[in-house]
């Protein structure tokens, strides 16, 4: 009897297959992967030292924006590393993801992110570190949202962009300070600025930006929310992503080190986020989770080895934390069969254990008062892990020759990672600066730390502290609830407000009261993006957006004498050659709900909501689009108005994030009826469409008129 | 209102939620188990007002079998006379227009509507995130579930509701007080109350279902803590009232609790569809929907039905080589098809437990449980394993790498110490996976010993009672060849938190090569065999039972024969086996669906290591012969009975009332995970997040997931798994089997609750 009548499950998967004959793509992007590492493999033995490599691209208000990058151990090393542990995660994404319907866009996201960590890497002054510092931010967007189509991933990776957005500003606001202060960001010159009040400003910005990206105390918490994402990406976020903080520590290191006030604060957030990592991590009930307060604790780590001067070692231990971490999450699927450890109940060994411990701690001790390294805030946590190490050993070994066995492969284990850091020590050491300045206080509140920690390991911690360390519950009520019911307020109310606010700029413009014009101005800018977030339909988000953007016009021709009129064009152009087409495709509604028999791919964007993403994205400002230069142009030209002004604006653009953001969480991502899924797109569209987004990007990376000498 | 009544509907409203297994024994099982009373619809039906249950795909898939001519008219018409109580013109006329285009496309236009217009009003905290913010509801549902996830993964559950208490500074209550007391302030009924626990439960189903199971099975050597429904319920009520106060303006509106319905496919459609159907009411999309599932499902049972009975020999095997006994799992139906092919060799099916019920103690590996579901363990085995000083160390690093890892001081430069050798790790394990397991296996797994129970002279009657009741249920009480294999069957994964889905069902989740070596080590004594003769079973001196073990990711046979004397009868045997093994990994090769899962089982970052049981479809209980000739595809569970054997029709209820049931389970767990995904089936895989030894979350968290993932019944967007509701068929005379049916209550509501289709085939003289 025949069954494959019956039996067809199997053609159909056939035909699968065969619409998928870009199969090779995954693998392709390894192979880039795999290339580049090879590259800076055979880069570091030739020991390539080539720095900087200047590429002028244009002015605007006499900031040169140009890039520039270096390579030198220190990048070659990081590139090393990140390829590496890119390359382990592309291996092990090629067959995770084979049932994923989109795993070739899966794979180039991935890739994406890697160049942009690359490119970070590379960077060889601030305004280039900046735009790479943005493009992992938005290539990390796309990436922790590859199931769009689940809230919860959209959330999450909303989240994580908005607190990254807040780091963003505030180096958007360093470089421009950089500049316009000391006339360069090349990391090279900046160390001959010794320190100063613009100085400890610009390092405490940065500072700001490298909280927010590697998930320091208070800005944590986006950071054990993003697991609604394919295992891989959490491998490389953790692992290759999260520590470019670190290496922006570096290579800022011989400027830094000149400004204790910064150090000292680097320390103690890194000191706390440590302990709150640490403390929180324990009681975590999922994996993930626990894996993530554990980054976020190492992370910590990292931070305070920067905050008492050992950058070397904090790049040290952000590669080989790197290393581990993306294993540990690559093989969390693993449910252990092996029993929870039973101690051994003998008396017999208590005094052997006690005195042994305290043996291979003086011995370690020794080690490194002898020895390389001169770090008192090291040596505290090797013992402490020399203890915790030999303490295990001790209450499980059955006999003395396992004894014997354990005790030499941890001492050796600890040998061979003494010296390893002691040569990265001394292979960075004409790179990255190395002058450890630690204080009694750093080293008392160290070991009481470690003390506290091995001596109440077996101590549960409330679950109630834990959540209040969390903070998520103090961000939702002191922060957002007020935005959103300002939000409310003024979308419920919006012919009321927007009616007040026209007649209240109005009025002032008659008047000429130059002195509140620019406030009152700030405020109908302020008053139309907090009303956007809330926006109930994409067409009212659309209309709120381009009347804060005419604000931000206004405010431009009035102080035209700090805008020529040239950049007032272009960014009249550009902005609204990205605004008009989205208010286009928001009125396009379509709901003829007619029945095709073909598999809708829920994994997949319709025309519509693409466009509207892509365009929403140019408007805050990826790297490289016309919005970039705006923001550069306006940071710049504000900064001989006034502080506030620049402060004021990079407000206005948090906002512009936060609501757009949502805009597209609404919108885009869940099926809400506005733009709709079913209805084709007209051919006109698809031109415009495509004319408008090239036009941004070209437009930002070579503006078409002249900006201002 | 006092403490018993609140119990009973507590007992009611758990009927609507299955019972969720641990992982570490991850057994199948009919998720609406406890509502079997009612017929599959019946119960679905019900149970859509809290669920957002499907029974069926959707209704595009039955319009292409239609074009695909994989349902008739002539089927649907069956199916609507068997289901509905439509006059013969009505049934005609809905026969006449279902089928069209413009009415398939008018119902697909629908199907589409109502899944997005269905709003929850279920409880109160529904009721208030539906009145003022959806992101209400999943604020508070995280809150809960966090708390869940934090106290059963350190199994701290005894008294949850006191811990819930602590956690949200409220002051102690007891659970029934307090659940007393709030549904007075709801003012719901009795009958109200029954209704609103029941939307309570369907919110948390995944947590809810499985302190069902610790309900159930307090003695479990799994998990020795308690913990009880009640607090749950309790839970929720405390986190609504707090709710409630934040959101003092909306009031409780009990109607609409009342009238919820999530599913709205099970609502009659409403008068612009006409389906010429006059005499009642117009029926549910999911109704028709049903109807046209059952016709595709009737014709294949047909065909089945036509191939079985068309057997047109009586198949008799003398002196055959060798016998294997294999486990009824739908993976054996291959491996024995290729066996026979090789040579002469008689097979047959029976539970892979093969009678041993026990619960397995071990020096370093957890307590494990090998006995079906549905049986308590009789045995207590002790296996130990001979650890080399390199194991040993390996463990006390392992050990002490972990506790550093977990404590915040020691861990910190780990982190150094250990991530410095993990390029090599990982590097190995993502280029030479199969190499990196055996190393493993090499210095964690030596291999396993048994160690039998001391008293002997008790036992030994029972356990020839066991053995002769699965010899004699198979038919295997004579000829007996010098060699009979007892085949169990594992699968062999990395980094899989299912792993146990794979393994024998029938051992708890786990491999069945232990209960085939007891099986063996004890139909090989002497004592033993004295006590089989008694009960007329005589196994020849020169007949040695072997253990032997199918892993079916490897497709591959490890034999227990250390104490075996090897002649070359026995080599050649092997040999078979080989070629048999050979033969079905290309089987699995050339069919479309298994290059997928073939590839690489070993790797770590391998999803789905092997197809397992997709596609099940059928249970045969007949003698070997009746399928032999046919290739059933790895869709058909076997268990071999002889009816000449079993007069008085015990063998046969025996089976129908066990092997059966657990093959139904098997068999609605697949369909459930691929009908209703998203609340039988546990999503994506390449989410998950592994919770403790209890099950997965996916992603950030929110209710543990129960079922089995997308990726083991789809690839990519396609759905695998055809879901059938299993088909058996029984070789046996039709009055024995209506006489077991009649007098069993849970067999009379799975045959005539169209929970399983069930055929008999009339032996032949």
């Amino acid at each position: 009897m025949n069954l494959r009548e019956e039996l067809t499950y199997g053609t159909r998967v056939k035909n699968t297959i065969k619409r998928f004959h870009l199969d090779a793509i995954p693998k392709w992007c390894t192979s880039v992967i795999c290339f580049l590492w090879v590259t800076s493999v055979a880069a570091i033995i030739a020991d390539i030292n080539i720095k900087p490599i200047i590429i002028p691209l244009f002015q605007i208000h006499g900031l040169p924006v140009e890039l520039s990058f270096c390579i030198d151990r220190l990048t070659l090393l990081m590139m090393c590393a990140v390829t590496m542990i890119s390359l382990f995660v592309h291996q092990y994404s090629i067959r995770y993801l084979k049932f994923d319907t989109e795993q070739n866009r899966f794979m180039l996201q991935l890739s994406l992110v890697t160049v942009a960590v690359l490119f970070f890497v590379f960077s060889g002054n601030l305004l280039t570190a900046f735009i790479g510092w943005q493009l992992i931010g938005f290539s990390l967007y796309l990436l922790l949202n590859h199931y769009h189509y689940e809230a919860e991933a959209n959330r999450s990776a909303k989240k994580k962009f908005i607190i990254n957005r807040i780091g963003d500003l505030c180096f958007l606001t360093a470089v421009i300070v950089c500049y316009k202060a000391f006339g360069t960001s090349e990391f090279g010159l900046l160390l001959q600025q010794g320190t100063s009040d613009t100085s400890t400003l610009i390092l405490g910005l940065l500072f700001v930006a490298v909280m927010t990206k590697t998930a320091q105390f208070p800005f944590h918490i986006w950071l054990p929310d993003t697991m609604q994402t394919p295992t891989p990406v959490s491998a490389l976020m953790h692992a290759g992503v999260i520590n470019s903080g670190g290496i922006l520590l570096a290579k800022l290191s011989p400027w830094l080190i000149q400004n204790q006030l910064v150090m000292q604060s680097i320390f103690w957030v890194g000191f706390i986020t440590m302990a709150i990592g640490a403390l929180v991590m324990r009681k975590q009930p999922d994996i993930k989770k626990k894996l993530a307060y554990s980054t976020m604790s190492q992370m910590g780590y990292m931070i305070m080895q920067c905050g008492i001067g050992s950058f070397a070692l904090a790049i040290f231990h952000l590669m080989m934390h790197g290393f581990y971490k993306s294993s540990q999450f690559m093989n969390a699927g693993e449910v252990s069969h092996t029993k929870s450890i039973v101690y051994r109940e003998s008396n017999r060994f208590n005094d052997v254990i006690l005195s042994m411990a305290m043996v291979a701690i003086i011995a370690t001790c020794t080690l490194f008062v002898m020895g390389a390294i001169h770090n008192p805030i090291y040596v505290i946590f090797m013992m402490a892990l020399a203890a915790v190490c030999t303490k295990t050993i001790y209450r499980h070994v059955k006999s003395p020759r396992e004894l014997f066995y354990s005790l030499a492969a941890i001492t050796l284990a600890m040998l061979v990672y003494i010296g390893l850091s002691y040569v990265f020590e001394s292979f960075l050491s004409g790179v990255v600066t190395n002058m450890i300045t630690v204080n009694g206080l750093q080293i008392a509140a160290s070991s009481i730390l470690a003390i506290a920690f091995i001596a109440l390991s077996d101590k549960p911690v409330s679950p109630v502290y834990q959540r209040k360390l969390s903070l998520e519950k103090i961000y939702r009520t002191y922060l957002l609830a007020p935005f959103r019911k300002c939000g409310e307020i003024i979308n419920n109310r919006l012919v009321i407000t927007t009616t007040l606010v026209g007649m209240v700029t109005l009025a002032t413009l008659i008047l000429s009261l130059s002195p509140y014009r620019d406030a009152t101005i700030w405020a109908m800018i302020f008053a139309t993006v907090i009303g956007s977030n809330n926006a109930s339909t994409p067409t009212r988000f659309i209309a709120l957006v381009t009347l804060s953007q005419l604000g931000v016009l206004a405010l431009l021709t009035y102080n035209s004498e700090q805008f020529p009129l040239s950049f007032i064009t272009y960014y009249l152009v550009t902005t609204a050659a990205i605004l008009l087409p989205i208010l286009l495709i928001s009125r396009t509604r379509n709901v003829s709900g007619s029945y095709s028999t073909e598999i809708k791919n829920v994994n997949k964007l319709t025309h519509q909501r693409f466009y509207f993403a892509v365009c929403a994205m140019l408007l805050i400002g990826a790297p490289g689009s016309a919005m970039l230069v705006n923001e550069l142009g306006i940071f710049s030209s504000f900064y001989q108005l006034s502080f506030t002004y620049i402060a004021l604006y990079a407000t206005y653009l948090l906002f512009l994030t936060i609501s757009v953001l949502h805009a597209l969480q609404y919108f885009v991502f869940n099926k809400s009826v506005y733009l709709d899924a079913t209805s084709k797109l007209h051919f006109v569209y698809h031109v415009i469409f495509i004319t408008a987004i090239l036009f941004n990007i070209i437009s930002g990376i070579y503006p078409f008129i002249q900006l201002g000498a | 209102m006092n403490y018993n009544n609140i119990k009973n509907s507590l007992n009611d409203a758990k009927t609507i939620i299955p019972c969720v297994w641990p992982l570490k024994s991850f057994i199948a099982t009919n998720p609406l188990w406890d509502a079997i009373d009612n017929s599959l619809f019946t119960t679905a039906s019900e149970v859509a007002k809290f669920l957002d249950v499907q029974i069926t795909l959707d209704i595009k898939t039955y319009a292409r079998y239609f074009a695909e001519r994989k349902i008739s008219k002539r089927n649907i018409a069956q199916a609507a006379k068997a289901l509905t109580a439509w006059s013969p013109e009505e049934i005609s006329s809905f026969t006449a227009l279902i089928m069209q285009d413009d009415c398939i496309a008018k119902l697909a236009a629908l199907e589409e509507r109502l899944a997005e217009l269905s709003i929850n009003h279920g409880t109160f905290t529904h009721q208030i995130a539906a009145a003022h913010n959806r992101a209400i509801l999943t604020e508070s549902l995280q809150d809960i579930f966090n708390f869940y996830a934090r106290y059963f993964s350190k199994e701290q559950f005894n008294s949850l509701i006191k811990s819930y208490c602590f956690e949200n500074d409220l002051t102690e209550i007891d659970a029934y007080d307090y659940i007393e007391m709030r549904c007075r302030q709801l003012q719901l009924s009795d009958s109200e109350r029954t209704v609103y626990f029941k939307h309570i439960l369907a919110s948390t189903i995944g947590y809810a279902g499985f302190v069902k199971w610790l309900e159930q099975r307090p003695n479990n050597p799994l998990f020795k803590t308690a913990a009880y429904t009640d607090d749950l319920i309790a839970i929720w009520l405390l986190a609504e009232e707090h709710l409630a106060r934040q959101y003092p303006k909306i009031q409780f509106n009990k109607q609409q609790m009342l009238n919820t319905q999530v599913n709205l496919a099970f609502k009659p459609l409403d008068a612009s569809f006409d389906l010429g159907v006059k005499s009642c009411t117009n029926p549910s999309l999911a109704l028709i929907k049903f109807i046209l599932h059952s016709a595709w499902e009737n014709r294949y049972v047909e065909k089945m039905e036509n191939m079985l009975a068309s057997q047109p020999y009586l198949h008799a095997v003398n002196d055959a080589k060798a016998q294997f006994i294999f486990c009824i799992d739908t993976r054996s139906e291959s491996i024995r098809r290729h066996l026979e092919s090789v040579g002469n060799y008689e097979t047959y099916g029976f539970a892979g437990f093969y009678g041993i019920t026990m619960e397995c103690q071990s020096t370093n590996t957890k307590t494990r449980l090998l006995s079906p579901a549905i049986c308590e363990p009789a045995l207590t085995l002790q296996t130990y394993k001979i650890n080399s000083d390199l194991s040993n160390t390996y463990q006390t690093i392992t050990n002490a790498i972990q506790l550093s890892k977990q404590n915040g001081a020691a861990a910190l430069n780990l982190y150094d110490m250990v991530g410095a050798w993990h390029p090599l790790i990982t590097s190995a394990k993502n280029l030479f996976p199969s190499a990196m397991k055996k190393l493993s296996q090499y210095i964690m797994n030596p291999a396993e010993h048994i160690r039998l129970p001391k008293n002997d002279k008790v036992n030994v009657d029972a356990i020839a009672t066991q053995i002769a009741g699965v010899l004699k249920a198979i038919g295997l009480v004579d000829n007996f060849s010098p060699y009979v294999f007892v085949c169990g069957h594992e699968a062999e994964t990395t980094n899989n938190p299912y792993h146990a889905s794979l393994e024998c069902g029938a051992c708890g989740g786990n491999s069945g090569f232990l209960n085939a070596k007891v099986f063996c080590a004890y139909a090989n004594k002497i004592e033993v065999r004295k006590a089989l003769s008694a009960l007329n079973i005589d196994i020849p001196s020169t007949t040695t039972f072997i253990a032997a073990c199918h892993q079916t990711t490897t497709d591959e046979f490890i034999f227990d024969d250390n104490k075996i004397s090897k002649n070359s009868l026995y080599h050649s045997i092997t040999e078979s086996v080989t070629t048999a093994c050979a033969r079905n990994r290309a089987e699995k090769v050339s069919d479309t669906a298994f290059p997928l899962y073939a590839d690489n089982h070993a790797s770590w970052c391998e999803l789905v290591p092997e197809a397992g049981l997709v596609n099940n479809a059928m249970l045969v209980i007949g003698p070997r012969h009746i399928t032999q000739p046919h290739n059933l595809q790895r869709r058909s569970f076997l268990h071999s009975y002889n009816h000449q054997q079993d007069s008085d029709g015990k063998i046969l209820e025996g089976i129908m009332t066990a092997p059966m049931v657990v093959a139904h389970w098997i068999n609605m767990q697949y369909f459930f995970s691929s009908t209703s995904p998203n609340v039988y089936g546990s999503g994506n895989k390449a989410l998950h997040n592994v919770l403790g030894d209890i099950g997965v979350l996916e992603g950030n968290g929110g209710d543990m997931k129960i079922g089995l993932p997308l990726q083991s019944v789809s690839y990519r967007s396609e759905l695998l798994h055809e879901p059938r509701r299993l088909a058996v068929f029984i070789y046996a005379p039709k009055e024995r089997v209506d006489a077991i049916i009649a007098g069993n209550p849970t067999l009379q509501h799975l045959v005539h609750g169209n929970w399983l289709h069930l055929r008999v085939i009339e032996p032949k003289a």
